[in-house]
């Protein structure tokens, strides 16, 4: 099992189409499996999304297998399962409710002041179709976004991983900020 | 565009205030017009642009619990829907099928992992899956997911919760009291099989269209919760339980027990005929909540709601005999509850048919009192439950394993262990609660007019004694579990026989009798050895039992030997991590402790910890008795904070499993009190110790020992405290309590000692000398450590100094001396013996040897007794004595100072006190410093020492007049 997950890693970062799907696949189930049994051994229903990565990442690949280079892959790609099982579950949850984008921001800084309120499912999905917006023209910053908010990593250990200074990191988070709302306002 | 440009433009632009950036893009833009509108765009998105994004995986969190994975599968199992949540966990309705048949199951998911859960599982499956009976639900299946949490498989039942049946159908009385009595029914039965349910609630009794009820989950608590002991059971088992149906004594922590059952099925009884809860735990006080002794049941007929139709006739239905049941079944102490659930069935057809109630006078008894009765959780109802238990785990698992005719023993023993319960019959009582001791009279009785083979009686005989044995009663526990072991009818097997030596061995081992319970363990381990895999626990048991005996019994040594063999065999056997292993090193732990390596015992007993953590979880007894073996050793590696905080540790989890009063409880805070007593924390000591006698008070009866050890602290407590009178009277009482016959057990040996300073101390210098005599007559024998005999011997040649029997003193001390084992190194004990034998050589008259053995003692002290500056001060007085006779005052006066320091929040007529002030003043006497200090010291010292007609003080008195 983890040396196929380091294989189909190192595929993954040398271009394989067909191994980048099958990890994703893997990350998939892998990361709602592990989200069960946290939740069965908390007395309260909430996650914490950073840990489930990280518990994934230790379950699936043997961290002392991965280079540096196969370790941010499978980051890149466990933020795109965790996005991907996010806005399915948010996909199945929306009927027919459509919120304006003016809401947006009310909506999720209500969300910061009950941070156990989850953000509202139509919000989610906007948020996912400005990402696919933004990630035809600038994929870096898209790709940083997805990792930062459906993985929790912080941005030191972000920059740990694309072996780049967290000054520069910094400045890229701001303008992929800027840009995201650019899109989803605009 | 450029991006780059772009980014660095954007990155500068939002360090500029945003008042001043149209006149900062103007200059920036240089007239490229589109770049100027992107850098606007974004400038704009960031000023709306929140922290959200970065916040968000508390946001992402329920989502994803929502989306988390269903399970698919358990074992043959295939999940087709949700049933709901619980306390427990989670519930899935599966199905399996099996060609034409389609077998329909609920399974329970437990919330966490539970550890040897599968092992209980299989044990208690054979007893469970035979529970056939129409009134209760099935185990079909179980196991452990990939994860490790255990799932059960229940027969499925369709059906409503009882409550909402009997209120959607407006039940009478009378057809309430008909579908209880078929509860009671499946109830008794599953008591008949020795199984508990535990977790009786109207959600648990579902009842079918055809109106049967059915109950869930039986066993199940038990299975889930089981643990390595009945206290940690009961404290995972009340995590799971709903709070309003559980008996009192679930709640304080008590042995799982049918009586609990018995309980629950009253607070049913009540809600279904009163339409509402007796009460909500929720809405009481912590206090209340803790023992439930305080609250005050109304009777059912008063709780009936006004609103209810028919109120007036439903009241006046309950009113009286029904009102007695129900609160009969709910007594607050076991002993005084409806002996059975058939007990219970009894009475509610007595008032079917109108017959007298066989509770009447508890009843009205009750009635009066207006209250659940306050009474002491019943000893009696503990043991029984621990008979039970002990029978039910030693039978199911025979009989799981083993051929037909030991389980055809196994059910003998059930019937005989609920037939004694039964005896117990409130009414028979009169209200009476039974002591454990007439409990095993009336098993005794029984046991006598059973019918059974043989070996069934010896193997009751021998849980008789041991039941005997563990409340004190010596003398009939020993004669029956010697009668059981001795007992060598053909027919007895022998894992039997060895059980009951090991019975033997192991209460011997608890009273000290070291060679006995060697000689015990040794045969139980050739019996276990014999009987195959059916004595592979028991021999791996007796050895470990045999080598404790011997390392209590001084060889350490070669009970190291036998551990370390033991630890290889057992990590093959059982595996590294195992109970047995832990226990294995446990003991290596303090046989490297009775040797005197303490980091050797650190490291075992660190070990044992991490191990047994693993297997129980922090809050288990195994990982409180290493952890107390952990502080006696960081104790006399004189790490006395890190020793405080694990031995608190070790009582917390002790007052955690077992209660505030249990006899580990007690023991486990007595051992932090004299910990604090060697940090010279005596007056916190002192609280501490009074507070356990408070508690162990009223079972004085049946734990004379521990009051007699509580006593010694307390007395050891007031001598640090230099509050002599106390402290002899402490340990004469300790002494009364005292019921070991033997006059080498060391609690009263030390009780002893501690008695003889006193009298030292208050200047009763024949009674000190006759003190210190009688506990060191003789020789250190095998049950006398020769560490402790020798410094008591040293005190009674301190007590010849004072008396002025110089010879007698120097050979006396020099005896103690010669008499510490070699390779002691620095103990407190051996600076101490140095020191009074330096003192007898000083007061003999031989100063060069006083001197050499003052700078050995000094040395010494100085390891032992780093951060004990009242126990150092004594060193320091002496080095004072050597350097006054030396004509050194300048060195004298330095360590009287510091001796003074040490002793200054002593009584001013303590004579530790007072000696080293008169030091004091000849020291200053003698550099001619005739200044106002010495003449004030004189002033205050020389009225206080003539009020003792104490030789010492007259000792004192002497030098300060003739130098």
């Amino acid at each position: 099992m983890v040396t196929d997950v380091t294989a189909l890693v190192q595929a993954t970062a040398g271009g394989d189409a067909a191994a980048r799907d099958a990890l994703f696949a893997l990350l998939y189930d892998e990361l709602k499996r592990v989200a069960r049994k946290q939740l069965r051994g908390m007395s309260s229903p909430t996650l914490d999304t950073t840990s489930l990565v990280h518990d994934a990442y230790l379950k699936l690949a043997a961290p002392a297998d991965l280079n540096l280079q196969g370790r941010k892959h499978f980051f890149v790609l466990a933020a795109k399962a965790m996005r991907q099982i996010v806005i399915d579950h948010a996909r199945a949850r929306v009927a027919d409710k459509r919120g304006g984008g003016a809401a947006f921001a009310v909506a999720l800084d209500e969300a910061i002041e009950q941070p156990a309120q989850q953000i509202a499912p139509d919000k989610l999905l906007e948020l996912d179709r400005a990402l696919t917006t933004l990630e035809a023209s600038q994929p870096r910053l898209s790709s940083l976004i997805e990792l930062r908010f459906f993985t929790g990593l912080d941005l030191a250990e972000i920059a740990a991983l694309q072996a780049v200074s967290e000054r520069t990191l910094n400045r890229d988070w701001r303008r992929a900020r800027a840009e995201l709302y650019a899109v989803m306002y605009s | 565009m450029d991006n780059e440009r772009l980014d660095a433009l954007f990155a500068e632009a939002v360090t500029v205030p945003p008042a001043e950036r149209p006149r900062w893009l103007d200059t920036h833009c240089d007239g490229d017009v589109e770049l100027r509108r992107e850098l606007e765009r974004l400038l704009a998105a960031d000023a709306i642009a929140n922290g959200v994004l970065e916040h968000a995986p508390e946001l992402l969190a329920a989502a994803m619990t929502d989306t988390a994975a269903i399970p698919q599968r358990f074992g043959v199992w295939r999940v087709i829907g949700a049933l709901g949540a619980g306390g427990m966990g989670e519930v899935w309705l599966a199905e399996r099928a099996d060609g034409e048949f389609t077998q329909r199951v609920a399974i329970k998911q437990v919330a966490w992992p539970t550890p040897g859960l599968l092992h209980r599982f299989r044990r208690e499956r054979q007893i469970l899956a035979g529970l056939e009976h129409p009134g209760i639900a099935r185990l079909i299946d179980g196991g452990v997911d990939d994860d490790g949490c255990p799932w059960l498989a229940m027969e499925y039942v369709e059906g409503v919760p009882i409550a909402q049946w009997v209120r959607a159908r407006a039940l009478n009385p009378r057809a309430t009291v008909e579908l209880m009595l078929r509860i009671c029914d499946a109830v008794q039965f599953a008591h008949r099989n020795l199984v508990v349910h535990s977790d009786i609630k109207p959600s648990n009794i579902l009842v079918s269209g055809d109106g049967e009820p059915k109950l869930l989950d039986f066993g199940i608590a038990k299975v889930l919760a089981q643990n390595g002991d009945t206290g940690e059971r009961t404290r995972t088992l009340v995590q799971m339980l709903t709070p309003d149906y559980a008996a009192p004594e679930l709640l304080a922590g008590g042995a799982i027990t049918t009586s609990a059952d018995v309980y629950a099925l009253g607070v049913l009884l009540y809600e279904l005929l009163a339409g509402q809860k007796p009460y909500r735990l929720a809405a009481l006080g912590e206090g209340a909540r803790r023992g439930l002794a305080d609250i005050i049941v109304k009777p059912p007929s008063a709780s009936v709601n006004n609103p209810r139709v028919g109120a007036r006739a439903r009241r006046r239905a309950l009113r009286g005999d029904l009102d007695r049941v129900v609160l009969t079944a709910m007594a607050h102490a076991p002993a005084h509850r409806y002996a059975s659930a058939e007990a219970l069935a009894a009475d509610l057809r007595n008032w079917l048919v109108g017959r007298a109630l066989a509770v009447r006078g508890q009843g009205r008894r009750y009635r009066a009192q207006k209250f659940i009765a306050r009474h002491r959780f019943g000893f009696a109802a503990t043991l029984l439950a621990f008979a039970i238990l002990l029978a039910s785990t030693i039978y199911s698992l025979r009989e799981a394993e083993l051929a037909h005719t030991q389980a055809a023993r196994a059910n003998a023993v059930r019937d005989f262990i609920v037939g004694v319960f039964e005896q117990t019959d409130p009414d028979t009582r009169q209200g009476k609660p039974i002591t454990a001791r007439e409990l095993l009279d009336t098993g005794e009785r029984q046991l006598a007019s059973t019918p059974g083979s043989p070996s069934f009686h010896t193997e009751m005989r021998g849980l008789l004694g041991y039941l005997h044995w563990q409340v004190g009663d010596y003398a009939r526990g020993e004669s029956l579990m010697r009668d059981a072991a001795d007992h060598a009818a053909a027919a007895t097997p022998p894992e039997v026989r060895a059980q009951n030596l090991l019975y033997l061995a192991q209460g011997e081992l608890e009273k000290n009798l070291f060679p006995s319970a060697r000689a015990h363990a040794a045969e139980a381990r050739k019996l276990a050895l014999q009987a195959g895999d059916a004595g592979t626990l028991i021999a791996s048991q007796a050895r470990i039992t045999g080598a404790n005996a011997l390392a209590l019994e001084g060889d350490a040594e070669t009970a190291e030997r036998i551990v370390r063999n033991a630890l290889m065999e057992d990590t093959a056997a059982f595996g590294a991590r195992s109970d047995r292993v832990a226990e294995d090193l446990g003991i290596l732990a303090m046989t490297s402790q009775a040797q005197s390596r303490h980091q050797d015992t650190i490291g075992y007993a660190k070990q044992a910890i991490a191990i047994s953590i693993a297997l129980h979880g922090h809050t288990s007894s195994q990982v409180m008795g290493n952890l107390q073996t952990l502080a006696a050793a960081e104790l006399d590696a004189g790490d006395l904070p890190t020793a405080d905080r694990d031995m608190a540790e070790a009582a917390d989890i002790a007052g955690k499993i077992y209660g505030p009063t249990h006899a580990s409880t007690l023991s486990m805070r007595a051992n932090l009190y004299v910990i604090r007593a060697n940090n010279e924390q005596y007056a916190e000591a002192l609280a501490g110790h009074l507070d356990l006698i408070r508690l162990t008070q009223p079972f004085a009866n049946t734990r004379p020992e521990q009051l007699a050890y509580d006593w010694y602290g307390v007395a050891t407590d007031y001598l640090g405290l230099g509050r002599y009178e106390e402290a002899a009277q402490a340990a004469r009482r300790s002494l009364a309590y005292m019921s070991n016959p033997d006059p080498d057990y060391y609690i009263r040996t030390m009780a002893r000692s501690a008695l003889a300073e006193a009298m030292l101390m208050l200047g009763n210098l024949d009674a000190a000398e006759a003190g210190y005599a009688e506990v060191v007559h003789g020789e250190p024998g095998n049950t006398r450590d020769p560490d402790s005999w020798s410094l008591d011997l040293a005190r009674l040649g301190n007590v010849y100094r004072l008396q002025h029997r110089y010879t007698e003193a120097v050979a006396t001390t020099g005896k103690a001396l010669a008499a510490l084992p070699p390779g002691t190194g620095p103990t407190a004990r051996r600076a101490s013996i140095q020191r009074m034998a330096a003192l007898a050589q000083l007061d003999a008259g031989n100063l060069a040897a006083a001197e050499s053995l003052t700078a050995q003692a000094t040395r010494t002290a100085a390891i032992a007794l780093k951060g004990r500056p009242l126990a150092l001060s004594a060193f320091q007085y002496t080095g004072a004595r050597v350097a006054l006779a030396d004509r050194r005052p300048t060195d004298a006066e330095t360590l009287l100072r510091l001796a003074l320091s040490a002793r200054k929040a002593l009584p001013t007529d303590d004579p530790r006190k007072l000696e080293v002030q008169v030091g004091l003043i000849r020291a200053l006497d003698m550099q001619g410093k005739r200044s106002g200090e010495a003449q004030v010291l004189r002033a205050q010292v020389e009225p206080v020492l003539a009020t003792s007609p104490s030789p010492w003080f007259a000792d004192l008195r002497n030098s300060l007049d003739t130098h």
